[in-house]
């Protein structure tokens, strides 16, 4: 078992992001499919066979999600979610500057699935090139009539439109997202209602991640059955995985799911740096709790494994630590990260994310005292689910799982005041 | 209608309201910051989680709708754990100085803390504080204080239909302010004030001054528009300390002139005192001889040589009073309209402010209804945020004119013509509307919206839009200058219109003039008139509350109450009665109109009967069809300028009202980006106006959506006597640099 090339069969050709390459090797003969010989219907109905789950790091069923879209005359919109702002995630980026074709034609696809003529790419602003090589695919396409008013002569109508953020890591959040797109503050909105019901300008709207709507033109041409023959039970298909940390070949890797933790450690990504130990790993993402080095043996990539061990597979942003890491400083530097990026708008998280950064703070300049461990687990009751928008949930993932497995490093730095690694 | 369990207790409510409204039926206390009744639920403060069966997270109560056979508990441990949470929280960098908050006692923070926070905080780092900004004349904002649950930001979107203050930063920086004003006056202010849950947004007025808790709440009515709004005044040791909006009545806001109009009961300068003139002066020398003084003064007049002049705000009781003491002595003559206006009130066939917010359509003519009627400009931004379709057509509109959808901008003179040319049906090119715009309002009339008129519009459009509007079946509402119209037109309290009366008295045909409470120098844009008729009256009797430019030609003055000084009944543009109750008890010599009308009746040996037993308001009947009259404009200019008292500085007795007219410290010039393109004008320029003689120093304020050629100008200055120089609102001027 090692890489399986589906989304990055491209990316290593000369010129992958030119149009002429990108048809050489079939490209948008799957849309093409779509548009000629397939219903709407039928195309969510692959894709619900498919199994395929959002790989922005939620993991919902993206069959389920399109067919939450109500029957009715608004127009509808689809939006593609390349606000990649996750710390340790750069997945879309590879597909984003290397492939975009295979994301535009999963984006028309899609599009044509949910009925929508519109669809919107939201970039991250830090992602100029990338919004650049966007923008000249989707002109190449259009000149050549594969998008536009009549998409390969179809009649169906799918306009994309590139909109670039800001640099607010909260509208990665489908709801911030949309009050951004609209030009508004990118604070999440209250749900419900959902924006499967109500998004962008309240129409009905399927917000879905660049890794996500890549993957639609493979089930479209190889039929869902086929994409859920691949990985495990509830996990199919394959997945980015953005490897990055203390590793001697860090960079992108497509797995199957349930492929073993081990193929990508240590045969792909070629295992911690010599003479150093693995200490911890946070799998997902900075979002999802970190495991240690024993919680990691034997566990396989796929959702299921992995929440198994209380973390979450998430955006498949594996981040390596071996033990030269101080985890305080790590907690430290990733709650300071939730604090500059709350929105402000719910009390537990913005107050609860400065807070935690306060205490951190005084724990990592050597002033820290015992009680503020047991201060900063309880944060866990006050904000867990209690917050408007995940974010809160997210700044809680490395801060418990960090000083409830090391909670050790934690007290001797207290003790000692000083840094122990 | 859904049934649901609140800590074991049922209830039953509408299938859309929301757990904390189903909990309130209930009588379980739910804690809350973000939440208001007559907001849209948000969701931020996250106070009102609650346990609901079957739902794995706690769920905000405010926003969450119930569903038949729901379970809630509010009660269990977790939900304590996460409200003592979110008071640690909220309480992390609150600066905990109550002691010496203004919002001690009414604090919303604070009660919930008290009533379920945890007496101690594991909190020992660093407070963080945010330096305190003060926001022109009315509102400060202490940041340290705020918890950021936007209602006064939601507040300005929803119903202002947007105003420069917004949530500003990100995080728990978060700053709530104004993106380029220094200063915020924009009509409502006083909204956040009172809207603010914590000492975040406090008045400037109350500042200081005094402690909540000390505070008896006394039921008035404000008096300065026709709206008759509800206010509670904060009363300690005889003396009003702050006015709140406590009551759904007409409508959840009021605005400035209300929140902040008390304080002449207030002033230091308010004459308590009947007066006499002795020579040059007026001097106090005892009630008894001032009444003999009027007594025998009035004895020397026929009754057709007596005339009074009322003011706006009038009660019910006093233009009673007025009334039987008129025909008591068969006085004959009486005006109400001093604002040389030439009709008498049409009514209105809408019934409640919230038939406005609920339109669809509104058409909104003429004006200057935001600062003659600001809450009714204010619920129809209200019905703006809610979707509604509104089209102004108007000279000049402060407040509307830059929030509504469709703007028909026409300078003042065409104002008359152009609405009766729409009414008639029959496009006139003269009064500035093009073609095309004059079809788009036709077809805009063909979607039946409600019509609004302002005061501005005279007799002849008032009465084809009442007679348009009733064979259509639409609803409308027509405004007018004075609040007491109503009132007055019952009693028929009016004559030929003050200019007619004034000229009387210049003619010496009236000799003896009871003037009630208004500055005629102020409020009758014929100020050369006033001042000959003035000159030449023989006998004047002022009531009122301070010393002003009318008062200084009177012969008696005689001090009034005010607000919750009297008990009194007013009666509303919808044609409802609102009552306010007399709280104060008075000091020395004040009186209401009427006591000083029966006692001087009384003196003359005829009893006057104060009790009033009913009242139905009688209107206007539309009769005939007439043409506008043309409006002659005097002097000679390039430009045609609009003279308007401006919203700060429009209300009764405005000598005794100083924190309101901080707000309109100078007197501005409004003018159109156009001219000052042209003239090379840009804001706070000084220029001078010149009305064919004198000339006046205004300062510029440029104005996007006014018409290239129209100035608007404010009056109502002290010792800035434009409106002498000036026969009627609308004149020619030339601009001087």
């Amino acid at each position: 078992m090692g890489e399986y090339r589906l989304l990055l069969a491209n990316v290593d050709k000369p010129g992958s992001h030119k149009l002429e390459v990108y048809r050489k090797a079939g490209g948008y003969e799957r849309l093409r499919k779509a548009l000629f010989e397939m219903k709407p219907d039928e195309v969510v109905e692959e894709v619900k066979k498919s199994g395929l789950r959002g790989r922005g790091g939620a993991g919902f069923p993206t069959g389920v999600k399109w067919g939450f879209v109500p029957k009715t005359d608004l127009p509808k919109y689809l939006i593609c979610n390349a606000d990649e702002g996750e710390p340790g995630t750069f997945k879309d980026r590879v597909i984003i500057e290397k492939d975009p074709h295979l994301l535009l034609e999963g984006i028309a696809i899609s599009a044509y699935a949910i009925g929508a003529h519109e669809a919107f790419i939201y970039i991250r602003g830090e992602y100029e090139y990338g919004a650049r090589i966007l923008e000249s695919a989707i002109r190449e396409a259009e000149e050549a009539g594969i998008l536009g008013d009549n998409a390969l002569g179809s009649g169906y109508r799918i306009k994309i439109v590139v909109h670039r953020g800001a640099g607010a890591y909260v509208c990665g959040e489908e709801t911030a997202l949309i009050n951004s797109l609209e030009g508004r503050r990118g604070h999440p909105r209250l749900r419900p209602p959902f924006p499967a019901s109500k998004g962008v300008y309240q129409c009905p709207t399927i917000v879905n991640n660049v890794e996500t709507l890549a993957s639609v033109p493979f089930i479209v041409e190889k039929g869902g059955d086929w994409y859920a023959s691949l990985g495990t039970e509830k996990s199919k298909g394959t997945k980015l995985f953005s490897i990055s940390g203390h590793i001697k070949r860090p960079g992108v890797y497509e797995l199957i799911l349930g492929t073993p933790f081990d193929v990508l450690l240590n045969e792909l990504a070629g295992g911690v740096r010599d003479g150093r130990k693995l200490k911890a790993v946070i799998p997902g993402g900075s979002s999802t709790p970190m495991l240690t080095a024993e919680e990691v043996e034997g566990m396989t990539l796929d959702y299921e494994n992995i929440q198994a061990r209380g973390s979450q597979l998430g955006s498949g942003a594996v981040i390596v630590m071996d033990d030269s890491t101080n985890i305080v400083k790590v907690v430290w530097r990733l709650a300071k990260f939730y604090a500059h990026e709350s929105c402000g708008q719910c009390t537990p998280c913005r107050e609860g994310t400065r807070w935690m950064v306060q205490i951190l703070d005084r724990i990592v300049r050597g002033e820290g005292r015992m009680e503020d461990l047991d201060v900063l687990l309880d944060f866990e009751s006050i904000m867990a689910g209690n917050c408007l928008c995940p974010l809160g949930d997210a700044a809680l993932g490395p801060l418990i799982s960090g000083i409830t497995k090391f909670r050790s490093e934690f007290e001797a730095q207290i003790k000692s005041g000083r840094c122990l690694v | 209608m859904a049934r649901i369990t609140i800590d074991g207790i049922a209830v039953e409510v509408r299938d859309d309201a929301t757990i904390l409204e189903a909990a309130r039926k209930a009588g379980i206390d739910i804690p809350y910051f973000c939440y208001h009744p007559y907001l849209k639920p948000a969701g931020l403060c996250r106070m009102c989680l609650v346990e609901v069966e079957g739902m794995p997270k706690l769920t905000p109560a405010c926003v969450t709708q119930v569903r038949d056979g729901m379970v809630v508990r509010t009660d269990t441990p977790r939900v304590k754990k996460a409200r003592e949470g979110i008071i640690e929280f909220q309480l992390l960098h609150h600066p905990l100085d109550c002691p010496y908050c203004d919002q001690a006692g009414e604090c919303m923070l604070q009660d919930i803390t008290y009533r379920y926070g945890r007496a101690t905080s594991r909190f020992v780092d660093e407070k963080e504080l945010f330096p305190t900004k003060f926001y022109g004349p009315f509102i400060v904002y202490e940041q340290s204080r705020c918890i950021l649950c936007k209602r006064c930001v939601r507040f300005t979107h929803e119903y202002m239909a947007g105003t420069d203050w917004n949530v500003y930063f990100r995080a728990a920086h978060s700053l709530i302010g104004t993106y380029e004003n220094k200063e915020i006056a924009d009509y409502f202010t006083c909204n956040l004030v009172e809207i603010c849950p914590v000492g975040a947004i406090t008045s400037r007025l109350y500042r200081y001054k005094v402690r909540y808790w000390t505070l008896e709440w006394a039921r008035g009515v404000c008096r300065e528009c026709g709206l008759f709004c509800s206010l509670d005044y904060g009363i300690r040791e005889n003396k009003a300390y702050r006015a709140k909006h406590n009551v759904n009545s007409p409508g959840p806001w009021i605005c400035d002139k209300g929140y902040f109009g008390f304080e002449c009961m207030n002033h230091p300068e308010r004459i308590k005192f009947a007066l006499e003139r002795r020579e040059n002066k007026l001097v106090n020398v005892g009630l008894e001889k001032v009444l003999n003084g009027i007594t025998q003064a009035l004895g020397r007049y026929k009754p057709e040589e007596v005339a009074f002049i009322l003011p706006s705000g009038l009660s019910v009781e006093d233009a009673a009073g007025i009334r039987n003491f008129m025909d008591n002595f068969g006085i004959k003559k009486a005006e109400y309209r001093v604002g040389m206006e030439d009709y008498l009130p049409f009514g209105s066939n809408v019934d409640s402010l919230e038939e406005i917010s609920e339109a669809r359509n509104i058409l909104v003519l003429s004006g200057d209804i935001s600062n003659s009627y600001p809450v009714i400009a204010l619920t129809i931004c209200e019905a703006i945020g809610k979707g509604a379709n509104v089209v102004l057509l108007t000279s000049w509109d402060y407040y509307l004119m830059k929030r509504v959808n469709n703007l028909f901008c026409i300078k003042p003179s065409c104002e008359d013509g152009a609405i009766y040319s729409l009414f008639s049906g029959k496009w006139d090119e003269f009064t500035g509307l093009s073609r095309e715009e004059y079809e788009r309002l036709e077809a805009f009339l063909q979607t039946k919206p409600m019509i609004v008129l302002g005061p501005r519009a005279q007799e002849a459009v008032r009465a084809l839009i009442v007679d348009y509007a009733i064979k259509n079946g639409l609803k409308y509402i027509i405004l007018d200058r004075s609040s007491s119209s109503y009132v007055a037109y019952t009693y028929g309290l009016f004559c030929k219109g003050i200019d007619s009366l004034l000229e009387e008295v210049k003619a010496g045909s009236v000799k003896a003039l009871f003037v009630l409470g208004v500055d005629l120098f102020r409020e009758v844009p014929n100020g050369k008139l006033v001042r000959d008729a003035l000159g030449s009256v023989d006998f004047m009797v002022y009531m009122g509350l301070f010393f002003n430019g009318t008062a200084r030609y009177a012969d008696y003055f005689l001090p009034l109450t005010e607000l919750v000084e009297e008990e009194a009944h007013f009666v509303n543009v919808f044609g409802k009665l609102t009552k306010s109750k007399k709280s104060l008890a008075r000091e020395y010599e004040e009186r209401s109109i009427r006591e000083w009308l029966k006692l001087i009746s009384e003196k003359m040996g005829k009893k006057l009967d104060l009790e009033v037993r009913e009242f139905k308001p009688k209107f206007v009947l539309v009769e005939g069809n007439k043409k506008p009259k043309d409006i002659v404009l005097s002097g000679s200019g390039d430009f045609e300028a609009l003279f308007e008292i401006p919203f700060y500085r429009n209300f009764r007795y405005m000598e005794g009202k100083s924190k309101l007219l901080e707000a309109s410290p100078e007197p501005v010039l409004n003018v159109s980006i156009y001219d000052a393109r042209s003239l090379g004008l840009s804001n706070g320029d000084y220029v001078s106006l010149d009305i064919g003689g004198p000339s006046f120093k205004y300062k510029i304020r440029v104005f996007d959506e006014l018409v290239k050629g129209v100035l608007v100008a404010d009056t109502g200055f002290e010792g800035f006597p434009v409106n002498e120089a000036l026969n009627n609102r609308i004149a020619k001027v030339k601009i001087k640099k």
